[in-house]
């Protein structure tokens, strides 16, 4: 192979990830155009934000102060307007305190992000060796215990899980704290509940990709050059077996943000996750559409990021 | 085994080619140090990484849940702590539930007699002629924070605020007509007295001004006038048991006892954190693991906190529930009466009326409170304002209606519909109160009378659309209306002169209402009370179920409470005693 091929080869092929950026643009146009509309579907966000008793005239007035008297079209434009300068409005709960729904966001993310990363940490922690040592014992107990884990992972949902890492941990052996913030103990548990399902997720997929890849005829050349079987599972099979799970990893990076609302509510996790319940209860329509412009550049960005990461890591793709 | 297999492949090292061994080691040096390099890569990468999300972790900035540093800190956990802008303005909704432990206020209730009773104000008088309201304060009440004690300046500077345009409290209405719209009406005869002056009596004010009813908080004006709008929406100085430390919106309350409260009993411990948490499961647990001290309890958790061993208490008579039929407007130029309804029949009025007995009768209230309230609360003969623990609210002989659905198909039968005819439940869902499930179960108590239940779910505002709009014919649904020290404030929500909220009318009522605010003496308004509730049960216009209490559980920290009868929130910190 020439130098120049070489080179022509290593580089990254601009115009496709120029595309792809493209598409990411479109997609949160049309998801903002989306997320726009349904809301303004649940109802008029007033009635949430005086006290019952309140006059028409104190609805009207609260209606005024911010902006739903204006024509739909004109409430568009402006919000449009306001995001394409970087403002995504201010939030209806704060108004009176005048906060933005980006200061509002940017308040809550670090302890999501905070969470997510534990949980990215136990899921990389656990699920990598099980479901390689999962696959290297295919049939053994030890697999049939990672499968069952697996199962039991994907089958329970995150919130009945939670409560009952809550009874256990905090209720009867009073090891760990039950909700709230504050100290690294108080991520343990809402950070495990959010691994417990991605764990599983890895754990199968890596599993299949791990047996497929320890079948192949250059695992059995490794062998036979004498590579240690510590090398051959984790510097060769599992940088193959990997690139298969790329893209679910992306996606459990981007859940582990997104789907944190559950998890959140129940370990009384002040992050984006709550954040947009408190948001859906109060109809505080720019902070739900702020969230969800969020939500979904966090997932188009990682979808993006795979992409790319895919165009690194295999030259054929190109 | 799958072991076997794939180690079958692997050769003795005897056999490993020496000059493959070779050439791999020759190249290890080189090897080794790019691996090196892109480890070492890596390992900063991460540490950075770690190191910037370690910064993320979400600061504590409260006194911790348990007693540390010789301090003692009582958590709460609430639903919503509304949206803490602590300005006498901004106090709304939610705000002032909290804002009412910082502030203080004029009038207090007595919670036995039920009697209102002064708090800041000393005495309240009105004179004969009904226009004039003369309050006294009590003197030398101090602010926190060294802001002087409490003036009839502070008292009109609060009066004015919360009668401003900006104003979205609850009441600003009625504060308004008070002084007539106008502040030069609020007189100040010296600091400790001032008077409303009005052309239109207000015989209630009192009760709007009440901690009961989360009345007029009364905050410091020289702190308000030395500090910025925002340092006053975010800190209020006020002359409760409690000093605002932080809010957090969405988050949680931090205050700390106010050391020079002028009242009794004083804070039995340091400090006080509200924590939002929105999920009744959550808040339950919270106290079940002992981070929480106190919670607001879904009555649906009741049975399950009582087999942790933790304390279920109640705050009675938050409200009075009933069922309203649609269409129910008696007498009205504002909407229409639904003439044909089965419920109705404005030809046969007699015949409507077995109806509504009929609905009554096939209602098994003991159940509902039983299965679904847990018990808290208790029947009640009449619907909207009877509290049966308020004697001037309550008559002897008034007993509730019993479930006999013999009877109810019978009464069916004789109204003109012995096969049943559709009915349309709404079912909705509010606060803490399973306002959803009581429907639900009377959606199924109906269908036993042979009534078509439609059911439709949805949520609060689409019934408020329809009431707002008087649209509601063929719809029934659970209403329950919030206690007031007193019954005018409840009862003028019901009215066709005073609503844009149309639920049913009844002449009677805007007769009652009439006849309260126009009453001077407290003892006669409440018989005029005492009509309403009678005339509204006679007919069964709507169909009074039962009152309800409010429920809260309690780690074991908590010795006793002593909250507000009647008051649909957290209330009396200052009367937790930890447990001995």
């Amino acid at each position: 192979m020439s130098t120049q091929t070489a080179a022509r080869e290593s580089r990254l092929p601009g115009g496709a990830i120029l595309m792809r950026l493209g598409h990411a643009g479109i997609s949160l146009f049309l998801l903002l155009v989306f997320t726009w509309c349904i809301v303004r579907l649940t109802g008029d966000p007033v009635n949430f934000l005086v006290p019952p008793e309140a006059s028409l005239e104190q609805k009207e007035a609260a209606r005024q102060r911010l902006g739903l008297d204006e024509p739909l079209p004109m409430q568009f434009l402006h919000y449009l307007g306001g995001v394409l300068h970087g403002d995504l409005g201010i939030s209806f709960r704060r108004a009176s305190l005048n906060t933005p729904v980006t200061s509002a966001i940017l308040d809550r993310l670090p302890a999501t992000l905070y969470m997510g990363f534990w949980a990215l940490v136990m899921m990389l922690v656990i699920g990598v060796p099980l479901g390689i040592y999962s696959a290297y014992w295919r049939g053994g107990l030890f697999d049939q215990g990672a499968r069952l884990l697996a199962a039991l992972g994907q089958a329970v949902p995150d919130f009945w899980f939670g409560l009952m890492l809550i009874l256990v941990f905090s209720i009867s052996f009073n090891l760990l704290p039950a909700g709230g913030a504050g100290s690294f103990e108080n991520v343990i548990l809402p950070a495990a509940t959010l691994a417990f399902s991605l764990i599983a997720g890895l754990i199968r997929l890596l599993r299949s990709s791990m047996i497929e890849v320890l079948g192949s005829e250059y695992v059995s050349l490794l062998r036979i050059k004498g590579v240690s079987e510590w090398s051959i599972l984790w510097k060769h099979a599992l940088r193959n077996a990997a690139l298969t799970t790329l893209t679910y990893m992306g996606m459990m990076v981007a859940s582990l943000l997104t789907g944190s609302v559950l998890v959140e509510t129940i370990f009384n996790w002040p992050g984006i996750g709550r954040l947009f319940v408190e948001a859906v209860s109060f109809r505080d329509f720019p902070l739900i559409q702020g969230l969800i412009l969020v939500f979904g550049a966090v997932y188009i960005g990682m979808n993006l990021i795979v992409d790319v990461l895919y165009l690194v890591l295999n030259p054929r793709l190109r | 085994m799958a072991r076997e297999r794939f180690d079958s492949f692997g050769p003795d090292k005897a056999q490993r080619t020496p000059g493959l061994l070779q050439r791999r080691l020759a190249r290890m040096p080189a090897l080794a140090g790019t691996a090196r390099r892109r480890r070492l890569s890596i390992a900063t990468v991460f540490v950075l990484a770690a190191a910037t999300l370690a910064a993320c972790a979400p600061g504590d900035d409260s006194p911790s849940g348990d007693d540390k540093g010789g301090e003692t800190t009582l958590t709460a956990d609430w639903a919503y702590l509304g949206t803490m802008d602590w300005s006498p303005a901004g106090s709304a909704s939610d705000n002032e539930k909290v804002l009412s432990l910082v502030s203080g206020a004029l009038v207090g209730i007595d919670h036995d007699s039920r009697d209102l009773v002064g708090e800041l104000a000393e005495s309240f008088d009105l004179s004969p002629d009904g226009k004039t309201w003369t309050f006294k304060l009590r003197p030398d009440v101090p602010f926190e924070d060294g802001y002087g004690t409490v003036t009839s300046d502070d008292v009109k500077y609060n009066w004015g605020e919360y009668i401003s345009k900006e104003s979205e409290h609850g009441a600003a209405d009625q504060l308004a007509q008070a002084v007539d719209g106008n502040m030069d009406n609020f007189e100040i005869v010296s600091d400790l007295e001032f008077k409303l002056h009005t052309e239109h009596p207000i015989t209630t004010l009192p009760a709007v001004l009440c901690s009961c009813a989360n009345g007029m908080a009364i905050l410091s004006k020289k702190y308000a006038d030395e500090h910025t709008a925002a340092e006053v929406k975010n800190l209020p100085v006020g002359t409760g048991p409690w000093q605002m430390v932080s809010s957090k919106v969405g988050v949680n309350v931090v205050m700390k006892a106010f050391p020079d409260y002028w009242g009794d009993p004083k804070p039995a411990f340091d400090n006080l954190v509200l924590n939002e948490v929105p999920d009744s499961a959550a808040r339950l647990v919270q106290v079940q693991s002992g981070e929480a001290d106190m919670a607001e309890l879904s009555p649906s958790l009741v049975t399950e906190a009582k087999a942790s061993n933790l304390e279920v208490l109640t705050v009675p008579d938050v409200g009075n529930a009933f069922v309203i039929l649609g269409g129910s407007y008696w007498d009205a130029d504002c909407c229409k009466l639904d003439a044909d309804a089965p419920w109705i029949q404005a030809d046969d009025p007699a015949k409507g009326q077995l109806i509504r007995e009929a609905m009554s009768e096939a209602i098994d209230r003991e159940l509902i409170l039983d299965k679904i309230m847990k018990g808290n609360g208790k029947l009640v003969y009449g619907p909207l304002l009877e509290y049966d623990a308020n004697p001037l609210l309550h008559e002897d002989g008034w007993d509730p209606p019993q479930f006999d659905l013999a009877d109810a198909k019978k009464k069916l039968a004789e109204g003109g519909y012995p096969n049943g005819f559709p009915v349309k439940v709404f079912i909705y869902d509010i606060g803490e109160t399973d306002v959803a499930g009581i429907s639900e179960a009377i959606a199924g108590m109906w269908e036993d009378l042979g009534l078509q239940v439609q059911r439709q779910t949805a949520d609060e505002d689409i019934l408020d659309a329809k009431t707002d709009a008087a649209e509601t014919d063929g719809l029934a649904w659970v209403k329950m209306a919030g206690f007031s020290a007193e019954p005018a404030l409840e009862l003028g929500r019901y009215l066709e002169s005073r609503g844009d909220d149309f639920k049913f009318l009844y002449p009677a009522m805007e007769q009652g209402y009439t006849d309260m605010v126009n009453e001077p003496d407290r003892t006669k308004r409440f018989a005029y009370a005492r009509q309403v509730i009678q005339a509204l049960a006679e007919k069964t216009i709507v169909i009074p179920l039962f009152t309800v209490d409010m429920a809260f559980v309690a780690g074991p920290r908590v010795g006793s409470w002593d909250p507000t009868p009647g008051l649909n929130a957290f209330s009396g910190f200052e009367t937790v005693t930890p447990a001995s």
